[in-house]
């Protein structure tokens, strides 16, 4: 699978088809991380295994857009997992990313490991292992067992007094920073500038308190109803270990269940809760 | 050497949170997490400083806090003062009050340190903090010392060490049946003289293991590569997520603005407060008008490097990184300082 | 607590308001205490304060006037409505309690430049800072020589202090160039850039210094400009905006490389700011 990638990467920098491929590499401590190769040469950093559990379409949005005014729109290639390639479907459907300036190399996906070598928690619910789309497609389907989120530690939750859910959540927000790395690795949380966000703010103050966090936790889930496409980026990156999934998954699957089983990203239809008007070409903010 | 029993050292803890504010290493949020995820932070338990009651209390067996000590001298969020209406119906402000006296304890050798560069902004140039000042007076720093260096510390690349009593008043290191005790400020010594310490002849101070040190880009490196390529290349990978600046003892940059807050009780609170803030942030730099020097997210980025390494030493005549790894570990995309100074440090002055 | 909390703003007065241009009102504040009052008026021409609604909030802005012993030390400020806080400053009527900090910042070494010609090039809100200078020179006319003020604005109802003009140009040894960037109905004057203005006035280089406020953009070509006419860096002075919540250099917003804009500056020589690490552009 490795060489498939890195030969495809090769390929497609020496045609010039692409500007740049991103993929995950291996740091120098030996950590897995993003990795943006720009020149053929360079392929051979390029790497796959269950350790690239980061969503690399985040960086989609950014790459959208011409470096300088009047330039083009480079191309980029990005690899991309069964699971990555939904919340590219939810940006393609909300023409935040233009389908040719993306080409997609599609992972058939092992699941993910945790650090400790056990499978990750969001892998042993998955039930694709081949990505919706894609323009090539590296390595195997593996033969896994796929099973389809039941949603257990959502029901847990839900299944608490409404006193203990709340004294829950309280507790997990009390550390909240407010740093909002949860919503910058966030591949569907592409507004320029959160509507909830700490600077220049005019609907939320810049405190650390409790109704401060709920304000912007509460308004990104609801912009998440029906886009979140349980991808765990956001969970993955929260430096105080806040178990995010559990409030975007409970949306999902009321979403699922209200919506007659809509999973966001897996058609060409945009969210029935996001309205779009007809011809309008990209949406920087989400009402 | 003096030297203090556990025992001992716990009934002088507990006495204190008595008499005291105590703030103290302690383990905080759920047990059970995700034990083996891939973000750290997930994994179980993380220990912050935080007020504490007693020894009990206290997380003995801890790398480093998730947050640094910054958040007890510069809080997260703090009042600077209320906006009250007097009875001539005329504004009136009250500032914030004075703190009751606190013992800061096991606060490690890096985070003390973090506070030196603190002071250097907050204190050291005219005219000084306020807020800060009184924290940091009336606080008393006891300061435990690590018995290693733990995965991506690099205190003794930037002059510091594990078992450094520079920044605090009393030092504290681990030893067989307890801690050896190095009282090192005067404001120590008046705490100390509660401690009941012992003297003891010959105690043998274990020697910390350290990292491998690296050598510092030199000033001309880094003036060299201010308009380098590279910031461009790492900034590819970095989300502007904000996570270095708010787990880092050294930042001290924050945002002011007025708010009004009715209490539970219906008490309605107009004040002005000010809060942590970072320079990755998309919008810090955007002024009126919509200019913004640093629109770009790697001028971003490359900005919170030279503010460690380049800017804070010029300004306030103060080292700005204490190498105390939190950055590292925290970075979701291993954006690694370490990698950052030794890139640099290799290049060819210009 | 130590005696100053240098966060905390003098209470003042509201005493007066008069709009200026579109968007843009002068404001006349009189701090309530007098002991503050003799405290304060001690600010200069290119200095800042920080103005507080209390309640809303504080924004920085430069001073657009002398301290002027004769009608007491009353601070005034040119006002542009463009966000939260300035919005608040508008609506504030006569009377209202408000909050100012400061003087803050370097000024211009108007003491150095006796006996010089200097050119006062304003754009925009720009202006406002430069009026100080402009009533510090004319206050002191005889020690500096030649005044050329060339005043710009995208269009005519955006012009401030429209009706000090005629004292300006009538002043001895004065000239005063008025410019809009278009053509507008009823307008008269100069239209053009203030460059291309700048480059017609082709005030001489000699003996001279440029002081130049406006908008990032407006600086660097004016700098450019004034470069082509022959003076040196060391004869432009400039002020610089910047991102700001403290104007005392602790809170980290303003810096440019290593200068803290609230504290090294605002002020600022052109020959200075060429050596910047960073652009403020
Ligand atoms: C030294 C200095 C002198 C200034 N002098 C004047 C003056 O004489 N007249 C005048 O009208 N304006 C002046 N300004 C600009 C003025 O400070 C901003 O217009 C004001 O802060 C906007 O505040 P706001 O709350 O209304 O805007 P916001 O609602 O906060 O935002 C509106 C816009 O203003 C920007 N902004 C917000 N806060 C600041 C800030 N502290 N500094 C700069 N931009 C900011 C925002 O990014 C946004 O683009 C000066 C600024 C500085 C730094
Ligand atoms: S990443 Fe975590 S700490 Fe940061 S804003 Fe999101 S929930 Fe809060
Ligand atoms: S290592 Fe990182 S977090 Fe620690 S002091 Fe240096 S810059 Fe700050
Ligand atoms: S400028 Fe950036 S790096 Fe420097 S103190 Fe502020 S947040 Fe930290
Ligand atoms: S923690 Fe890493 S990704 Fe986040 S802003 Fe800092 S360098 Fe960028
Ligand atoms: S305005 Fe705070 S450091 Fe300059």
């Amino acid at each position: 699978m490795i060489e498939d990638i890195r030969a495809l990467a090769r390929e497609l920098l020496e045609k010039g088809a692409v500007e740049c491929v991103i993929g995950y590499e291996v740091g120098p401590t030996g950590r897995v991380r993003p990795a943006f190769v720009y020149e053929p040469g360079e392929v051979e950093r390029l790497i796959f295994d269950g350790r690239c559990d980061q969503n690399l379409v985040t960086y989609l949005t950014r790459r959208n857009k011409p470096r300088k005014k009047g330039e083009e729109v480079p191309t980029t290639a990005v690899v991309v997992k069964p699971c990555d390639a939904r919340s590219l479907r939810v940006l393609l459907n909300e023409h935040q990313v233009q389908r040719d300036k993306v080409y997609i190399i599609g992972v058939a996906c092992p699941g993910m490991q945790n650090a400790d070598g056990t499978p990750e928690l969001r892998c042993t619910r998955c039930d694709q292992r081949v990505p919706l789309l894609y323009d090539a497609l590296c390595g195997e389907p593996p033969e896994v067992p796929t099973v389809r989120d039941a949603y257990e530690d959502v029901q847990q939750i839900e299944a608490l007094p409404l006193e203990e859910r709340l004294a829950y959540w309280l507790g997990e927000l009390d550390r909240c920073i407010r740093c909002y790395a949860c919503r910058q690795a966030c591949p569907t949380c592409f507004c320029s500038v959160c509507e909830a966000e700490r600077d220049d703010s005019l609907w939320v103050g810049i405190a650390d308190r409790i109704p401060e966090k709920a304000f912007f936790h509460i308004i990104r889930a609801f912009h998440q109803a029906g886009r979140c496409t349980e991808c765990n980026a956001c969970e993955a990156v929260c430096p105080m270990g806040i178990p995010l999934s559990l409030i975007n998954r409970k949306i999902a699957k009321d979403v699922a269940q209200m919506m007659g089983g809509y999973r966001a990203g897996e058609s060409d239809e945009p969210t029935p809760l996001v309205t779009m008007l007809t011809g309008e070409e990209a949406i920087d903010e989400i009402h | 050497m003096k030297f203090i029993e556990i025992r001992a050292l716990h009934e002088w803890l507990d006495r204190l949170a008595q008499e005291m504010t105590l703030i103290a290493p302690t383990a905080v949020g759920p047990q059970e997490k995700a034990p083996g995820s891939r973000n750290p932070a997930a994994q179980g338990q993380q220990v912050f400083y935080r007020q504490v009651e007693g020894a009990a209390q206290i997380a003995w067996d801890f790398t480093r806090t998730a947050l640094s000590a910054r958040e007890h001298f510069m809080p997260k969020t703090e009042t600077l003062f209320t906006i009250e209406t007097g009875p001539d119906g005329k504004a009136v402000l009250h500032e914030t009050k004075l703190e009751q006296p606190r013992v800061f304890f096991g606060i490690r050798p890096c985070d003390a340190r973090g506070l030196r560069v603190l002071d250097a902004v907050m204190l050291g140039q005219e005219p000084a903090d306020v807020y800060y000042a009184q924290r940091r007076e009336n606080t008393t720093l006891v300061g435990l010392a690590c018995p290693q260096m733990w995965e991506d510390c690099f205190c003794n690349s930037v002059g510091g060490a594990p078992d450094a009593a520079d920044d605090v008043d009393i030092l504290l290191i681990q030893v067989e049946g307890g801690f050896a005790v190095q009282v090192v400020t005067e404001k120590g010594e008046r705490l100390a003289t509660g401690m009941g310490l012992q003297e003891v002849e010959g105690l043998e101070l274990p020697q910390p293991k350290l990292n491998e040190q690296f050598a510092l880009p030199t000033q001309q490196q880094w003036l060299a590569s201010f308009n380098d390529v590279y910031w461009q290349r790492v900034g590819d990978r970095c989300l502007s997520c904000r996570i270095c600046s708010y787990v880092c003892p050294t930042c001290r940059c924050f945002d002011v603005r007025d708010e009004t807050v009715v209490t539970p009780q219906g008490e309605r609170i107009v004040r002005r407060v000010r809060a942590w803030d970072s320079c990755q942030g998309v919008n810090y730099r955007v002024q009126a008008g919509g200019a913004n020097p640093r629109a770009n997210l790697e001028q971003r980025l490359r900005n919170r490097f030279y503010c460690k390494y380049y800017y804070v030493p010029i300004d306030y005549a103060a080292d700005g990184c204490v190498g105390c790894g939190r950055c590292v570990t925290a970075c979701p995309v291993n954006i690694d300082i370490r990698e950052v100074l030794q890139d640099l440090a290799r290049r060819e002055p210009a | 607590m130590s005696e100053v909390n240098p966060m905390r703003p003098y209470l003042g007065t509201l005493v007066g308001t008069k709009p200026l241009a579109t968007g843009i009102r002068l404001f006349q504040v009189e701090l309530n205490d007098p002991e503050e009052r003799e405290k304060f008026s001690v600010w200069r021409p290119g200095q800042f304060l920080f103005f507080s609604v209390l309640g809303v909030g504080e924004a920085p802005f430069g001073f657009a006037n002398i301290p002027d012993p004769q009608r007491g030390p009353v601070i005034e400020v040119a006002i542009n409505k463009v966000g939260h806080v300035t919005r608040a400053i508008h609506a504030l009527p006569l009377g209202a309690t408000v909050g100012i900090r400061g003087p803050l910042g370097n000024y211009f070494p108007l003491e150095e430049l006796k006996g010089q010609n200097i050119v006062v090039l304003g754009g925009g809100i720009g202006g406002a800072p430069l009026r100080p200078v402009i009533q510090y020179i004319l206050r002191h006319r005889d020690d500096y020589g030649h005044l050329t003020i060339i005043w710009a604005a995208r269009s005519p109802d955006l012009l401030v202090f429209t009706d000090e003009y005629d004292e300006w140009r009538s002043a001895p040894d004065t000239e005063m160039h008025v410019t809009i960037d278009r053509p507008a109905e009823g307008w008269t004057g100069n239209v053009g850039l203030i460059t291309e203005i700048l480059e017609k006035v082709a005030p001489s280089p000699e003996n001279a210094t440029a002081i130049t406020c406006g908008p990032p953009i407006m600086i660097y070509f004016v700098g450019k400009t004034l470069g082509k006419l022959g003076f040196s860096e060391d004869q432009m002075l400039t002020t610089l905006e910047a991102r700001m919540h403290c104007g005392i250099g602790k809170c980290g917003r303003c810096n440019l490389g290593e200068k803290l804009v609230c504290k090294d500056g605002p002020v600022f020589w052109q020959s200075e700011i060429s050596t910047f690490l960073e652009s403020f552009l």
